[in-house]
């Protein structure tokens, strides 16, 4: 029968602030990264020019149906083999932005469809430039429409910077292997680890929620979406 | 006192204006010329090209032959003196268009704000003027989505007239409305046009083309087919066509 001991992860728990701070560091980065990777990707999927259109929707359709895991090992092998050495984290970062900024497109799209032809050309008939209209009239709109889809897509990008450590980036993941395989208390290691992960995607949640109640308390309109 | 009309310069003047749809045509060499002061009303069958016409005055539209000069200036799409333009032409859609992430105050101070780049105070005051103009004061911290139809389309017309413009386009603006609405609406247009005010409307309200309107275009097939007085348009028209029209919609 397991004796479950949590006192046994204790000599660990120096090390763990740090593979937290990696954790958030690369899922923060790529959050922030695939903000604008989809807002690129956003504006080429809805572009006039066709070419941007098909570069846009190739590239979702890519990166979407690819599992994160193979993404990172192109990146992480795949730069070497062309002779471009880029650490672990690096590669981990670019092939979490890669994966997360098709979903961050999508999303985008999907809240620029939300809003009406009506609004542009309300804006374009009060001689509003492009830049003015996406600043006052869209951004703000698509920001109401997509915060809690956001949320959710932020909470997967903190989940998925779990593979980094296959590329040897030392978070979170990381730290549960070694205080497994060096103590041999891998279930203890296990929920520690699951633990902090929730603990992080709840956090995420409860911002969400607490953006949704200003929202509503903002402007009624937000409740229609 | 003897006033000449046509001696005084038009603040809009429309010449040879072609425009197309791919190759469908919509609006076939249409001339218009519009006196400061006048309200034309466009009336016609659907389809025929009215607001077409309208969205080619502010270069909501690209237009394929002839010229659109307001004010003396070329109206030509997609340049950068189209938006110099439209800050002197202030437009009023069929559905609103208003920007529901703001209150109605919020819609009407927006542009003069950030286009005008006036003082928040100073565009204020002029907001609560319009809105007690328009019969709204006690709504104006209301979003759109709280409104009805006819007082959404009349924070539209404030939110228009906000930038203080000298001519004003009514893109079917009771056309979606309640009919115990309309009159609301109406009702504004008129002080409007009695305070002055140059104003192109395109409309099927044929009583109020009959009674604020100063001049009833005629249209059909993207052609103008005759203008004048309502009286005359409206009652006793010469072409066929407009008699037509009238007679099949005023024996409703």
């Amino acid at each position: 029968m397991y004796q479950f001991n949590l006192s046994a992860t204790k000599s660990y728990m120096e090390v763990l602030p740090a593979a937290v701070v990696t954790t958030l560091l690369l899922s923060g980065l790529a959050i922030l990264a695939s903000i604008f990777v989809g807002i690129a990707g956003a504006l080429c999927r809805t572009s006039n020019v066709r070419v941007l259109r098909f570069i846009g929707g190739a590239y979702v359709e890519l990166l979407r149906n690819i599992p994160l895991l193979i993404v990172i090992y192109l990146v992480y092998f795949g730069l070497a083999q062309l002779g471009l050495r880029i650490s672990g984290f690096t590669s981990a970062l670019i092939a979490l932005t890669l994966n997360a900024g098709a979903y961050m497109t999508e999303m985008i799209r999907g809240g620029l469809a939300a809003i009406g032809k009506g609004q542009f050309e309300a804006a374009r008939s009060q001689a509003m430039t492009a830049p003015q209209i996406y600043r006052y009239i869209v951004m703000p709109q698509v920001f109401r429409i997509i915060y809690a889809p956001f949320g959710n897509l932020c909470i997967g990008i903190v989940l998925g910077s779990a593979l980094a450590s296959i590329v040897g980036v030392e978070d979170v993941t990381s730290w549960m292997h070694t205080v497994g395989s060096n103590s041999f208390r891998y279930l203890e290691a296990f929920l520690m680890a699951g633990a902090i992960y929730l603990a992080l995607a709840q956090t995420i949640n409860l911002l969400r929620i607490g953006t949704g109640r200003w929202l509503l308390s903002h402007s009624p309109s937000a409740t229609r979406q | 006192m003897s006033t000449e009309p046509a001696a005084r310069p038009p603040i809009l003047r429309i010449e040879k204006l072609v425009k197309k749809f791919s190759e469908r045509l919509i609006l076939d060499q249409v001339d218009l010329a519009v006196q400061p002061g006048e309200v034309v009303v466009l009336l016609g069958p659907s389809g025929t090209g009215k607001s077409t016409l309208l969205r080619c005055i502010n270069g909501l539209e690209e237009i394929q032959g002839g010229q659109v000069f307001f004010e003396n200036r070329p109206v030509v799409a997609n340049t950068k003196n189209v938006i110099d333009v439209r800050k002197h032409i202030g437009m009023i859609f069929q559905s609103f268009n208003l920007y529901p992430h703001l209150t109605a105050l919020g819609n009407v101070m927006l542009a003069p704000m950030k286009v005008l780049k006036e003082s928040r105070a100073e565009v204020e005051a002029r907001a609560r003027e319009l809105f007690r103009k328009v019969r709204l004061e006690h709504r104006a911290d209301a979003y759109p989505g709280q409104l009805s139809g006819g007082e959404q389309q009349r924070v539209a017309i404030a939110r228009a007239l906000a930038m203080n413009p000298s001519l004003l386009l009514f893109d079917e603006p009771t056309s979606a409305l309640d009919p115990e609405t309309v009159g609301d609406v109406l009702d504004v247009m008129e002080d409007l046009a009695r305070e002055g005010r140059t104003m192109i409307v395109v409309t099927h309200e044929i009583g109020f083309a009959r009674h604020v309107g100063d001049r009833i275009v005629f249209m059909d097939e993207g052609r103008i087919v005759e203008q004048g007085p309502p009286e005359v348009i409206i009652d006793a028209p010469v072409e066929e066509r407009t008699r037509k029209f009238f007679g099949s919609i005023l024996r409703e």
